[in-house]
């Protein structure tokens, strides 16, 4: 299979593919991180490029991960889907911004390739250990996120304008698909935003809060404001439990009839030793593919996002 | 208040409780008090107030929420107006210590950008609660 990608995410899924016994190709751009790359896992980067190296390739491949810069990923599916790989992974959130999401989404369709999008956090041991004991308690009943993002820090980290525009789209998402995907997708939600102006590199809105009910009934809510302190995490309701995600790879719970949060006796053991979620998640693409979201799931939740993002008709509901 | 509980309550405070209810004791006559706490059952929050206001009460501190119904609460409203009387609700959690600290912090930090909040009640205590219906619902 190809390994897009020769960066620090990209080392991460090589640790997993080689623990798996899985032969890969990589394929990266710069030296640098190349070299880094060769450095770290020890197996050799073909520099230049994708199209390049596919120009030249003799050899079909069935998979792909794509692992490189959030600018680059529609870019490069296109680049593997024209070279007939039927099953791709790519990062989150799948491409730059909804335009060329839906663009990816429909050539994908016409040539019959399978794109998934990669949430690792759908495989946090901590996560699917709350999915069974979720079942086991008879579903959630309600449930509350939050997505605050640290502006300081992401305003310093030299980060494209046209990502940072989109920053809720391409990080924000790895909470908001989180609760949708343990919670049940949204029937209707109501949106707003605020603090307009206050984050220099996203001054459409620095505070984000809404609320609404799933398919199956589940009412949830949401907040996030990104120019005060704060931190991802996750809350959801059963009958007798209530699971809280902070930080998202520990999983705590409180009884019914109590205040005490008690850690959920778990060891952890796979997302101690590779990237939280991810050897998992390579597992599923490379098996059965179960719990992964496709491009299409990620389509449909566009409606979702940009109302999360620019507040829905002043908070009347989709 | 019935006996028991009066009893209790003057065993408690040490203070004198005028047994009988308050149209009784109005009906003494008694000298027109300043100010006025109402601290009954949700259900005899109105009944109680409006007693105090035809009275002639000005400052009546009445406990949260104010009345069992919203129409109760509007009418209480506008019988203060036109009694040229002051009615508060009695949310004793804005004078926590905890809260008058972070107003301070809040105010020092430039005010409140967003919030959350959560209230969750548990049903199954409050189900066993000697509660009427009216109120629960």
């Amino acid at each position: 299979m190809l390994l897009i990608g020769a960066g620090p995410m990209a080392v991460t899924y090589a640790g997993v593919l080689k623990a798996l016994n899985v032969e890969f190709t990589v394929i990266g751009r710069g030296e640098s991180s190349a070299s880094k790359f060769e450095a770290e896992v020890g197996v050799e980067v073909i520099c230049g490029g994708l199209e390049e190296y596919l120009e030249k390739c003799s050899v079909t491949y069935s998979k792909a991960i794509i692992s490189t810069g959030v600018n680059q990923l529609a870019s490069n599916a296109r680049c593997l889907i024209d070279a007939g790989v039927r099953y791709i992974l790519i990062e989150k959130p799948g491409a730059l911004n909804f335009d060329e999401l839906i663009s990816l989404n429909e050539y994908a369709s016409k040539k019959q390739s399978r794109i998934y999008i990669a949430y690792n956090r759908r495989f946090l041991e901590s996560v699917q250990c709350c999915r069974k004991m979720l079942k086991a308690d008879g579903g959630v009943k309600s449930f509350h996120f939050e997505f605050t993002e640290w502006s300081d820090a992401i305003g310093k980290i030299g980060k494209d304008p046209e990502v940072l525009k989109q920053w809720m789209f391409a990080n924000s998402t790895h909470v908001i698909d989180l609760g949708f995907y343990i919670g049940g997708e949204p029937e209707s939600m109501a949106t707003f935003i605020g603090q307009l102006g206050n984050v220099e590199w996203h001054p459409e809105a620095a505070s984000f809060s809404g609320a609404g009910i799933t398919k199956q009934g589940a009412t949830f809510s949401y907040c996030a404001n990104w120019d005060a302190p704060g931190r991802w995490s996750l809350e959801f309701m059963s009958t007798n439990y209530r699971f809280i995600f902070s930080p998202m790879e520990q999983l705590k719970i409180v009884k019914r009839n109590t205040v005490t949060v008690e850690e959920v006796e778990h060891h952890y053991s796979v997302d101690k030793q590779y990237k939280p979620g991810l050897y998992d998640q390579v597992n599923s693409f490379l098996d059965a593919r179960s719990g992964l979201m496709t491009l299409g799931a990620q389509v449909e939740r566009l409606k979702w996002y940009s109302a999360m993002h620019s507040g829905s008709q002043n908070g009347k509901g989709l | 208040m019935d006996h028991k509980t009066a009893k209790d309550f003057e065993k408690k405070t040490g203070h004198v409780v005028q047994s009988g209810g308050l149209v009784k004791f109005l009906n003494t006559s008694p000298v027109k008090p300043k100010a006025a706490i109402v601290c009954v059952g949700i259900e005899q929050l109105y009944n109680t107030t409006v007693q105090l206001l035809n009275f002639g009460v000005k400052h009546i501190l009445v406990e949260k929420p104010g009345g069992l119904l919203s129409s109760e609460l509007e009418e209480l409203r506008d019988s203060a107006i036109s009694k040229n009387a002051k009615i508060f609700i009695a949310y004793n959690r804005q004078f926590y210590s905890s809260v008058m600290t972070a107003q301070d912090l809040i105010e020092q930090d430039g005010g409140v950008t967003s919030f959350n909040f959560e209230l969750t009640e548990w049903c199954h205590v409050i189900e066993k609660l000697d509660k009427k219906p009216e109120v629960l619902s």
